[in-house]
């Protein structure tokens, strides 16, 4: 486990934020690529070993870059008269170092982060209890439900069924639609029938309460500031003399 | 139908997520405990619901079904499509959490439209499939026209001329979407009028 796997999770959430922030409202493109550059040697630093995260981290820095090379096609040529549009390269290269620095970030703050942590750590920066229960209860049925819809793709493909562009395809993907909405509500029915019968009152959100701030180790605290201030100097770095 | 984190400049992030909020707090207004676990299990469906790919020629589309939430959930339409898409932020970096504010409203504020002007009629004519058809499909409308729409707006408030290629590719990009997403909620409409009526006033 690396050190930024152990901070709390309302950190790590919060740190993600920082910089996702700070990244949105810098113009300069040296303080974006100090980020990167940053963002690029942590991800070399913890994720290396782990062969499983690479991939993962691949994977989703390869889908961001799908949609960048399409604005870059789109912005920074002039099509009509054949020549670089000087405004639009710089868009898309502030927009491809900003959307790269944030995958990134979020990709190796929020590993390891499932659904019900991120309701919590939400609930603990301040989203109000009934959005932060919803994640979790959202994080608990998504597991059933796809184990539904899994069980149902299997019966399909036992039925020879291919998906292609057809009528056929199209009504086949409204019926399951339509099941799984009414497996849903028939299920969330049992749900609350066995909620009722264990006592469960339903006047107040099933959310658990957060440990304190100040209960949170120092170690927490250190890695979350040296962030903050990682990305501080990032951003203040063109003022320190270097000019784009 | 994601904008990437990192895309929008601060002004548009701020104002979208100004907006998400107020349309968060109108929904929570509806939202009470007993129904949390079914508001969460229609949140799972929406997830899941993206994962269902049409294929066309060597690419294909995936179902967005806004329109369809929002028929169904009404203003609850916006923590529900919240939740879930805070959640595709954080398992595939679909969006992002400081684009998650204009990706909500992009999906939601359509939905809301939708169910708003359509849903007195699904009250009125649920027992006629026809009928449930054409809302079903006119839902699917707002809904992709919709959020195709407020995308391209939030794109031209940010880059201006320099994104104007970019929202024109998106809007074409959009067309084959929005006819599946208006087949497959049409028909979905119909089947959940058929096999449960009672559907349609989930949150009443």
């Amino acid at each position: 486990m690396s050190h930024v796997h152990r901070p709390d999770s309302r950190l790590r959430l919060a740190a993600t934020l920082v910089i996702s922030i700070a990244a949105a409202l810098t113009q300069s493109l040296i303080s974006l690529g100090a980020m990167l550059l940053v963002a690029l040697l942590a991800t070399a630093w913890l994720s290396l070993p782990q062969r499983t995260s690479m991939a993962d981290i691949a994977r989703r820095l390869r889908r961001v870059n799908v949609f960048l090379l399409i604005v870059w096609l789109t912005a920074s040529i002039d099509w009509r008269n054949m020549s670089i549009d000087e405004a639009g390269t710089l868009l898309a290269a502030q927009m491809s170092l900003r959307v790269n620095v944030v995958t990134l970030a979020a990709s190796i703050l929020l590993r390891g982060v499932n659904g019900l942590d991120l309701g919590r750590a939400a609930v603990g920066l301040g989203l109000p209890v009934a959005l932060g229960a919803l994640l979790a209860q959202l994080a608990r049925q998504l597991s059933l439900l796809s184990e539904t819809k899994a069980r149902l793709d299997i019966a399909m493909r036992a039925r020879a069924y291919r998906p292609k562009f057809s009528l056929r395809t199209l009504q086949v993907s409204a019926q399951m639609v339509a099941w799984l909405i009414v497996h849903a509500l028939a299920k969330a029915e049992r749900l609350s029938l066995g909620l009722q019968a264990r006592g469960w009152s339903a006047t107040r959100w099933p959310m658990r309460e957060p440990i304190h701030w100040r209960s949170l180790p120092k170690r927490d605290w250190s890695i979350f500031g040296a962030i903050v201030i990682l990305i501080g100097a990032c951003v203040i770095a063109p003022s320190l003399g270097v000019s784009r | 139908m994601h904008i990437a984190e990192g895309v929008l400049d601060a002004p548009t992030l701020i104002a979208a997520a100004s907006f998400t909020t107020i349309g968060i707090a109108i929904g929570l207004r509806q939202l009470t405990p007993q129904m949390l676990p079914s508001a969460a299990l229609f949140a799972a469906v929406f997830f899941l619901v993206g994962t269902i790919h049409i294929p066309i020629g060597v690419g294909s589309v995936h179902l967005i079904l806004n329109g369809l939430i929002g028929l169904l959930l009404g203003w609850l339409a916006f923590p529900v499509l919240f939740v879930a898409l805070a959640l595709q932020a954080l398992l595939f970096s679909f969006g992002g959490f400081t684009a998650l504010g204009a990706n909500t409203l992009l999906m939601a504020l359509p939905a809301v439209v939708a169910g708003l002007l359509l849903r007195p009629f699904l009250k009125r004519y649920s027992s006629s499939p026809r009928t449930l058809m054409t809302i079903g499909a006119l839902a699917a409308t707002i809904g992709i026209v919709g959020a195709t729409g407020l995308a391209a707006l939030m794109l031209w408030s940010t880059g201006r001329e320099a994104l104007l290629g970019l929202v024109t590719l998106l809007a074409a990009a959009q067309t084959p979407v929005w006819i599946i997403d208006a087949i497959v909620t049409a028909l979905a409409v119909s089947m959940l009028g058929r096999a449960r009526p009672k559907i349609f006033t989930f949150d009443q």
